[in-house]
Order: C-alpha cells, then sequence, then structure tokens
C-alpha cells in the first residue's frame, strides 16, 4: 500500500515537472538566448549550459549608435520609440474603454429590455468577429482620412476589439454584486447614483482591474492592426518591431531575442501581478 | 428601483459604447460589403473600381490556393482545439489533486504563455526551431539522434507541426484555469457518494466529471475553434505561410492576397469567407448561452 501510495506521488511529482518544463522552459530559453553574447549562440554544436552573459544585445537595441554599428538592415533604426508608442496606445485604449464600458455594463448588468437584450446580442457577436474581416476597410477609411501612422487610428483599432470584451467581464462582475448593497446605501441617504459610485465601484474592484488589465495587454500583444496601421512610420509598437526585427536577413540573434524579451516583459510582469484577478475574470463567464 | 433611475440614465449609459462599436466593427463590416463587390487593385493607381457583383468572391473561390487554404486551416482547427482539450483536460485533472498551495503556484506560473503576445511565441519557437543555431537541434544532436542539424521549418510537415504547437502551447493555459476551475465547482457530496459506491476512478471521470464540464466544455470547443481560425500573428512570423502552402491558412491568405498582391477587392471576399466560418461557430455559442441564460 505504501509503496503504491509512494509511487503515485512520485509519478504526480514527475508529471508537474514535466509540465512546468514544458510551459516555462521555451521562455526560459529565450531569455537566456537574449542575455548571450552572439557569437556564443552562433557556435555548434550548441552549448546548453551558456558560461557567457552580456547585455549588450539590449544595450543594442536601445541605443541607435550601436545598433547603426551592427549593420542591421531596415527596421532597426524606427526602435527607440517603440516602448513609449506602445504602452501610450495601450493606456488610451485601457482608459476609454473602460470609461465607456462601466456604465453600459452596469445597465447591462441590471436591467433587461428587449432593445438591452438586442444591444447585448449585437455586442455578443462582436466579440466573436474576426480581425481580417475588419482590417481591409479600417486601412482604406484611415488611409483616406489620413490617419495612417496616427496612433488614434490604432487606438480606436484596438478598442474595436477590447471594448466588447470589457463589456463583458465588467457585466459579469457586476451581476454578481448583490442589489441590496445598493439599496441600503439609498436608505443610508445615498442618491442611486452615488450608490453606484460609492459602493459599486469599489466593491467590483476586481473586476475593474481584471478588465484593466486584459485591455492594456491585449492592446499591447495586438500585431495585425499595429502592422497594418503604422506602415513605415515611427509609431511602431513594440509588437512590430519585434517580428520585423525576425524578418531581416543578415539577423543578429541577440538582438532578436532581445526585442522578443522587451516586447514580452510588460504583459507577463502584468499577468503575474494580476494573476488571480486574471484568472477570475477568465474563468467567470465560463464556468457557470 | 428600475424607475429611481429611470429611462435617461439607461439610455445615456448605453448609447456610448454602442455608437462607438457602430462606427468600429457594424460600419467597417458594412463596408467591407461594398468593398468586396467592386475592383479595388492598389497597384492600379485609382480608387474604388467597377462593380463586379459576386465576381470577387467567384475568383476568390477558384483561386488555385483557396481549398489548399482551406484544408490546411481545417486541420490546423481540428489539430488544436483536440489537443487543447484532451491535454488541458488530462493536466486539470491533475492539478485537481494536488493541495491548494502547490496548485496556486504553478496556475500562477503557467498564466505565462497565455500572457505573451502572439508574435513573441512565434518568434520563440521560430528560434528554438533554428535551422543553425536552435535549442531543438541542438538538443537531437546532444541526445546523439542527428549529425547534423537539421533545417526544420523547411520541412512542411514539421513546420505544420510546429505552428500546431505554438497554439497549443499557448492556449492550453486558459484551457487548463477553466477544466479546473469547472473541477472544482463539482460538490464533494456527489464525490463522496461516487467513492463510497465503489466507482473506480475512470467512472468517476465518465459518469460524474465529464456531464459536469460539458457546459465550459462546449464554451471552450467553440471559443476555441474561432480562436484557430483566426490565427494570423504566429503564422505571420514563424512560417509566412510557408514552406510552400504548408501553413497557408484562410487569414494568410486574406492577408496576402490584400497586403501583398493589393487586391482589395478579392483580400475582402477571403475575410469574408472567413468570417462567414467565424459566424456559423459563434451563431451555436450565442445560441448555447442563450440557453444557459434561460
Amino acid at each position: 500500500m505504501k509503496k503504491i501510495k509512494a509511487g503515485k506521488k512520485i509519478a504526480k511529482a514527475l508529471f508537474v515537472a514535466i509540465i512546468l518544463i514544458y510551459f516555462l522552459g521555451p521562455i526560459f530559453w529565450l531569455l537566456l538566448s537574449s542575455i548571450q553574447p552572439e557569437e556564443d549562440m552562433r557556435t555548434v554544436p550548441l552549448k546548453l549550459i551558456p558560461k557567457n552573459f552580456t547585455l549588450n544585445n539590449f544595450r543594442a537595441f536601445f541605443n541607435k549608435t550601436l545598433r547603426d554599428q551592427m549593420h542591421l538592415p531596415g527596421v532597426a533604426s524606427e526602435v527607440n520609440s517603440s516602448l513609449l508608442n506602445s504602452t501610450i496606445i495601450a493606456l488610451f485604449v485601457t482608459i476609454s474603454n473602460l470609461a465607456i464600458a462601466i456604465p453600459a455594463a452596469y445597465t447591462f448588468a441590471r436591467f433587461s429590455s428587449k432593445s438591452l437584450s438586442l444591444c447585448y446580442i449585437v455586442l455578443l457577436v462582436c466579440r466573436t468577429v474576426p480581425a481580417v474581416a475588419i482590417v481591409i476597410p479600417f486601412y482604406i477609411i484611415f488611409r483616406a482620412i489620413g490617419l495612417v501612422g496616427n496612433m488614434s487610428s490604432v487606438i480606436l483599432a484596438h478598442s474595436a476589439f477590447t471594448l466588447p470584451f470589457v463589456l463583458w467581464i465588467l457585466q459579469g462582475f457586476f451581476a454578481g454584486i448583490p442589489v441590496e448593497i445598493e439599496e441600503s446605501a439609498v436608505l443610508d441617504g445615498c442618491s442611486r447614483f452615488g450608490a453606484i459610485v460609492r459602493v459599486v465601484l469599489p466593491v467590483s474592484a476586481p473586476g475593474l482591474i481584471s478588465a484593466a488589465v486584459f485591455a492594456f495587454m491585449f492592446s499591447w500583444n495586438e500585431f495585425f492592426f499595429s502592422l497594418i496601421l503604422t506602415g513605415a512610420t515611427s509609431i511602431k509598437t513594440v509588437t512590430v518591431v519585434a517580428a520585423l526585427f525576425s524578418s531581416d536577413i543578415m539577423l543578429k540573434y541577440g538582438i532578436m531575442n532581445a526585442a522578443s524579451i522587451v516586447a514580452v516583459i510588460p504583459p507577463v510582469v502584468l499577468a503575474l501581478i494580476f494573476s488571480s484577478y486574471l484568472r477570475k475574470g477568465l474563468t467567470t463567464g465560463a464556468v457557470r | 428601483m428600475i424607475e429611481k433611475l429611470g429611462r435617461k440614465f439607461v439610455i445615456a449609459s448605453v448609447v456610448p459604447i454602442m455608437v462607438v462599436i457602430f462606427c468600429l466593427m457594424v460600419g467597417p463590416i458594412l463596408y467591407a460589403v461594398y468593398v468586396s463587390s467592386h475592383y479595388w487593385n492598389l497597384t492600379i493607381p485609382s480608387s474604388l473600381g467597377h462593380f463586379r457583383g459576386l465576381g470577387n468572391f467567384r475568383d476568390a473561390i477558384n483561386n488555385p490556393i483557396f481549398f489548399t487554404s482551406l484544408r490546411v486551416t481545417l486541420v490546423f482547427t481540428i489539430l488544436t482545439v483536440s489537443f487543447e482539450l484532451i491535454i488541458g483536460m488530462c493536466i486539470a485533472l491533475l492539478l485537481s489533486t494536488l493541495g491548494r498551495k502547490t496548485e496556486n503556484i504553478i496556475l500562477g506560473l503557467i498564466i505565462i504563455p497565455w500572457a505573451i503576445p502572439n508574435v513573441v511565441n512565434g518568434l520563440m519557437w521560430k528560434w528554438i526551431f533554428n535551422p543553425y543555431y536552435g535549442v531543438f537541434n541542438g538538443l537531437l544532436n546532444f541526445l546523439g539522434l542527428i549529425e547534423e542539424y537539421l533545417p526544420l521549418l523547411s520541412n512542411p510537415l514539421i513546420a505544420f507541426g510546429a505552428i500546431v504547437n505554438a497554439q497549443v502551447w499557448k492556449q492550453l493555459p486558459l484551457i487548463i484555469f477553466i477544466l479546473l476551475a469547472g473541477l472544482k465547482s463539482i460538490p464533494e457530496d456527489i464525490l463522496e457518494a461516487a467513492t463510497v459506491e465503489g466507482a473506480s476512478p475512470f467512472r468517476e471521470f465518465t459518469a460524474i466529471m465529464l456531464p459536469w464540464l460539458r457546459p465550459p466544455l462546449l464554451v471552450l470547443l467553440i471559443l476555441q475553434t474561432m480562436e484557430s481560425i483566426r490565427t494570423f500573428d504566429t503564422i505571420w512570423v514563424m512560417t509566412g505561410g510557408g514552406p510552400g502552402t504548408s501553413t497557408y491558412v484562410i487569414s494568410w491568405l486574406t492577408y496576402s492576397t490584400a497586403f501583398r498582391e493589393f487586391d482589395l477587392g478579392e483580400g475582402t471576399a477571403f475575410s469574408f469567407i472567413l468570417t462567414l466560418l467565424t459566424l456559423v461557430f459563434a451563431f451555436i455559442y450565442i445560441k448555447f448561452l442563450k440557453i444557459q441564460i434561460d
């Protein structure tokens, strides 16, 4: 009996180890690759345990003079503002989406009517629209009004996809807050609107955080629209820059991996910090 | 309570989002319908060309790559979703037997693949499968399986396997979260009753857990199918539709037609076919949700 139990435990531990290696290993390898000197990476056969470490790849990523020295073709010159671009765009998307979605989510959660249901269904359908369906119209329209290469076009494009999702999460959270809380606040002398601001919002803070982090991450990670709408301009986002780095010939692998790591750090850090909020947001809708 | 807030509030709170969504989604889709019925090639310096009715759609379907692309997309979707659900289920089952602390640590860690941009996912795997210095080659060599490094992503089958792997790797954490949450929501007494009655673990699984998990499994099936149909970023970065046409999914075909061949009319037609595919599943999803709500 004991042997079987011990055996089971070992088997479980082994599987867990395999799972962790499978999910974390590749990222870890990416990280390792980004802090290795260029020459070390080009050794064959591969040294699985690297000896030398360097931050030169990251220095090169951020420093224009160093990049010029490396004779990197094409996109390498537009890197500098990409981090800022991604951040600005993501922040605008998050804040504007929350501002628009919170009132609507509250209404959808508390009231129902035929027209409201219709609106809700429209929004649900929009959640399922694939990016390709609207990327061409977006490109044509924004090109016509001269907004290609302007951050607002990217912000609008991202919002098209984050809005339905943010609404869905918020509505789920609001619906989970008992009406009695608002009613007792009103009994205590609040106006209905005051009750919402003073009671419902604080209570739904996890939902707000969840929605905000989702919106930010989606915007940061987005590639297709960012690629099409930023064209050959200097407002490229980090994801676009990282992708373009890899498609150039005469590649320097170190800087390519450094670019990937830079693109990866904000969303991963956000995900690790807000992990429980995100998980709650993801499972609220799917598990009833 | 409803009377207290009044119609004004309801309208004022919902109108902004509906207007925005109309401008950002509904409008562009309608415009896409318009574009798809005209000839519009950006290499010819003019704007909208002549009306073609369904001509673009006919060209789209007659495009030699179209059915290959459809097949690739279908196989990709079936493989990814199957792997995601089956492997995800197994991992969720395993994790459900662990203590709360361990489970929290593991869940907190495996959120990472879900969090990274699709682009980086593709770049990461592309580097791992690099033909000259990739670690996959390195491992194969280290294990004595190969002498010389293989040009992995130049092989159609391996390239396809690589994108399936990349997609599954990234999506699994989500599946695991949801299925695990579902497993933990099964009431203790039902499981205890089963053990008392001497049910084997397998029987427990098939008779209790699977039926209980049917709602989230169905939701995941639909959502992940739509997600797989839409895959674009990873393929842009990893394989560019190739080698040959082995990873030429419909979203890539749309992109290629519209932004590399500059044929906006036909590109829009392809995007509609993809949207139609997605809508079928979206329709099922919404029907399913409505049943849940009622």
